[in-house]
């Protein structure tokens, strides 16, 4: 009890500060988090960062009125990036088809949504399993990665909120396309809170994956480094449906147990490789993630276990089902953020021909997918008043992949890059990314460096 | 009744969620699938299977009688098979084919890379120095993409691989490491090979046309070894440059192969059972052969299209009509050269200028235009259909 007591007021004056410093300076605010804070965003003004952002677990008072109902927030992500070789994996001669399916297409990102600097497969065919590009192939360029504009309404004294999450996108659309500068909507969500005074909340509409960590750094202002893993394809896409979130404080033992479950259209795959604003089998795709958290004074950890099933969203059978889970671990301790994630796929053959976010396509083959990926990070906090955080970081990843027929893929990855907070609304953000296949694909020139410069307001 | 109305409905929608939650959570019916048709590939892997287990392949909704396995493949004795030659017609002429591979439902084919090990390149005999394996033989060829993928494709573009010195062949196995050690590679020739079993071969006797019992092409053999992947395969030569392809995307062009139907009681195309006619070029596009030297640049993938004749319509017999085997004899032809030839109207067999009586269907420029535009059905089914028999003999060469 006198461990409740001492946390939560302290908690809810940090949830006050936050909202006052959004009214005022326009700090950023995670609507959709429902599960647990990202390491990768602490507001470094505090030395608990981890616990403090996780303001979607927590609920104000009744007759607490803080927060402006209308909220507007949003980041410019801008950047400059440079991939090896012609900005692809695909290797210089080789003329099997698809194009896509011998090599891991995703490995040359440049920015936080994981696109990549190429998918010029030069005329071969190419079979749907494709991120998005910028376009730039090999050439040094500048990009303005999304201008992302957030609107939040928080009715006064009901338990309802809506979000909406906006993001376009400038984009050259290569060779003859001209210019492209699609509007995304990421999210559209409205929610809940089923009884007062409780972690309990009914969200539908588009909203945020339950599978996982890693989507909790979709934000170019959230994520400690610039791209994704090679495993955010599969589990940080939004989803359209309804979700349900619980979670329960155990303040004896300084820890929390919460339960994310959803049925949505498709899974959590990102939006390039399946369509999310309809169902095309007519079956919802359940997900869920159990979380347990340890909240220690100095020391924080987070253990979760993932779970989805259903009907592949990109293909019409409903009985060729996407089966996933996954296990994800966070430790926060003196500045120091270690995360990482395992993530484990398996998919049916489909039937009608793959329906993706980015066209139609032949066939929707049999796929599996396994490997992890884990972070360290440490942020240096600083008391100066524009420098507020230094974050160097590494991270290590390994992903093994085949499609029905073809040799299983094993490729690495090691990113390392160095974060700067200024002034808590502008960062500073550049890194490597040395990209490696281990086994089943050639070897290629795919290494990335990239750097972001995000302002939010 | 509004109210009970209303619980009905609910009822629906309530088991209606239920299901769909079961579906998820269990697995779902069959009347719950989709009804859209999964694209299909049948190697000789597959085709060996169906003949054992009996029953047609590739029978899909506009080709619903799909093909006997025993069209492709002959049992043989000792549980193996053996690669059947198809009689067939084209531009007017006898000719035939082998069918080791069918797709249903692929809108598309591609060729894919198909490398051949050789210690350095020689662009006026590229085969000049090809790898030796530590027996002196021939290394194998290395492919990646194998029968197990539907992306799988007999239709390959050859390239050459230039080993380092002393490099072993052997150590080769895969297209992976071609491109790792950044290997030089130079384009050949599209050609047809076709992996296989081991228990699927030619026969010890040399192949033949069933009808004319002649040789058919002597490029056609079963190599005992290549590389898949990493793993060894057998597979059949069934020639160079009988297809053509679209070099920017290597999407494979297709002809029709022409299936003679008659309209059956329903109004769908009722096949006759006679040999199909190999087209030359798309439907309607009047585009005259391109066979150099008797070797056709055409055929070895095709297109099954039903060909709609008459009602009067059907396949001479030799043996139905000993007068008309009489005329043919008199003006020195084959009578066999006729079997199964399909003529729009029967009555023709028993004329007296026969076989000129008959307005036949055998080539793709007479049956389009007999026919006409209307009774041109593609079907959904392709297939690798190298001919090996054309003009009335045996195609020359490789």
């Amino acid at each position: 009890m006198t461990r409740s007591r001492s946390r939560y007021p302290r908690f809810t004056l940090l949830v006050v500060a936050l909202a006052v410093g959004r009214a005022s300076l326009g700090g950023q605010a995670r609507a959709d988090v429902m599960a647990a804070p990202p390491p990768a965003a602490p507001d470094l003004a505090d030395p608990e960062p981890a616990e403090e952002v996780e303001t979607e677990g927590f609920v104000l008072p009744s007759g607490t009125a803080v927060v402006p109902p209308l909220t507007l927030m949003g980041y410019v992500d801008f950047g400059f990036a440079d991939a090896g070789g012609n900005g692809t994996s695909y290797p210089a001669g080789d003329n099997r088809v698809p194009a896509d399916y011998g090599v891991d297409t995703f490995a040359p990102a440049v920015n936080s949504r994981g696109d990549v600097a190429s998918i010029d497969s030069d005329g071969r065919v190419t079979n749907g399993f494709l991120p998005r590009s910028v376009n730039i192939g090999g050439r040094p360029s500048f990009l303005l990665n999304v201008v992302n504009q957030e609107l939040r309404y928080q009715a006064p004294h009901v338990p309802v909120m809506a979000f909406v999450r906006l993001q376009v996108l400038p984009r050259w659309g290569g060779d003859g396309a001209g210019n492209v500068t699609p509007v995304y909507v990421d999210q559209a969500f409205g929610r809940v809170t089923l009884i007062e005074g409780r972690e309990l909340f009914i969200a539908g509409g588009k909203f945020d994956s339950v599978f996982g960590i890693e989507y909790l750094d979709n934000s170019s202002v959230y994520r400690t480094g610039i791209t994704p893993s090679l495993f955010a394809r599969y589990t940080t896409g939004t989803a359209l449906g309804t979700k349900a979130f619980y979670r329960q404080q155990i303040a004896p033992l300084w820890s929390a147990l919460s339960l994310n479950v959803a049925a949505t259209n498709g899974s959590n795959f990102v939006e390039a490789l399946q369509p999310t604003d309809a169902s095309l089998t007519g079956v919802p795709l359940v997900s869920a993630r159990f979380g347990y958290e340890l909240n220690l004074p100095s020391v924080q950890i987070k253990l979760g276990a993932s779970g989805l099933r259903g009907p592949r969203n990109d293909q019409f059978d409903r009985r060729a089902l996407l089966e996933m889970f996954g296990f994800d671990a966070r430790l926060y301790v003196a500045g120091l953020s270690l995360s990482g994630e395992y993530v484990h796929v398996d998919e049916d053959e489909g039937a009608g021909g793959k329906q993706t976010g980015a066209g139609a396509y032949l066939i929707a083959s049999e796929f599996y997918a396994r490997g992890f990926w884990g972070q360290a990070a440490y942020a240096l906090t600083l008391a100066r008043a524009s420098l507020r955080a230094i974050t160097p970081y590494v991270r290590y990843e390994r992903r093994e992949a085949w499609f029905e027929g073809f040799r299983p893929i094993t490729v690495a990855r090691v990113t390392a890059g160095m974060r700067i907070d200024l002034w808590g609304s502008l960062i500073l953000k550049g890194e490597f990314l040395f990209n490696q296949e281990v086994a089943g694909a050639p070897a290629v020139e795919n290494n990335v460096l990239t750097t972001s410069v995000v302002y939010s307001w | 009744m509004a109210w009970t109305s209303g619980v009905v409905t609910m009822g629906r929608s309530t088991a209606r969620a239920a299901t769909l939650l079961i579906s998820v959570l269990g697995g779902c019916t069959a009347s719950e699938t989709g009804d859209q048709a999964k694209p299909q590939l049948w190697t000789l892997f597959e085709l060996r299977q169906a003949l054992d287990s009996g029953g047609a392949v590739a029978a899909t909704g506009r080709y619903p009688q799909g093909i006997n396995p025993q069209e492709v493949l002959t049992p043989v004795g000792d549980g193996t098979a053996t690669l059947r030659i198809i009689p067939a017609f084209s531009e007017g002429q006898p000719a035939a084919y082998v069918m080791p591979e069918i797709w249903a439902d692929f809108a598309e084919v591609w060729v894919q890379p198909w490398y051949v090990l050789v210690t350095a390149w020689d662009g006026k005999s590229p085969t000049q120095n090809r790898a030796k394996t530590s027996d002196g033989m021939n290394a194998p060829p290395v492919f990646d993409v194998g029968p197990r993928s539907r992306f799988y494709s007999p239709l390959w573009l050859r390239y050459f691989a230039v080993l380092p010195a002393g490099a072993d062949p052997a150590a080769y196995t895969s297209a992976e490491r071609i491109f790792d050690e950044k290997l030089a590679v130079y384009p050949n020739v599209a050609w047809t090979y076709s992996v296989r079993p081991d228990d699927v071969r030619l026969g010890e006797a040399p192949p033949v046309h069933p009808y004319l019992q002649k040789p058919v092409a002597t490029f056609l053999v079963e190599a005992p070894t290549s590389w898949v992947d990493g793993e060894s395969m057998g597979y059949f030569d069934e020639g160079s440059g009988n297809f053509t392809f679209r070099t920017a995307d290597l999407v494979v062009d297709e002809v029709p192969l022409y299936e003679l139907a008659r309209r059956g009681p329903d109004g769908a195309p009722a096949p006759i059972g006679a040999p199909r006619v190999m087209g030359s070029g798309p439907p309607f596009a009047r585009r005259p052969a391109d066979a150099p030297n008797g070797r056709p640049r055409f055929g070895a993938y095709s297109r099954i299209t039903f060909a709609v004749a008459p009602a009067t319509s059907g396949a001479f017999d030799p043996d139905a009509f000993p007068d008309a085997v009489a005329l043919l004899t008199a003006q020195t032809l084959d009578p066999q050269a006729y079997r199964g030839r399909v003529a729009t109207d029967v009555a023709c067999f028993a004329a007296v200028d026969f076989p000129v009586s008959c307005t036949w269907l055998d080539s793709q420029s007479r049956i389009e235009d007999s026919l006409g535009v209307v009774n041109i059905v593609p079907t959904d089914v392709t297939a690798c259909t190298p001919l090996v028999f054309y003009n009335g003999k045996a195609i020359s060469g490789r």
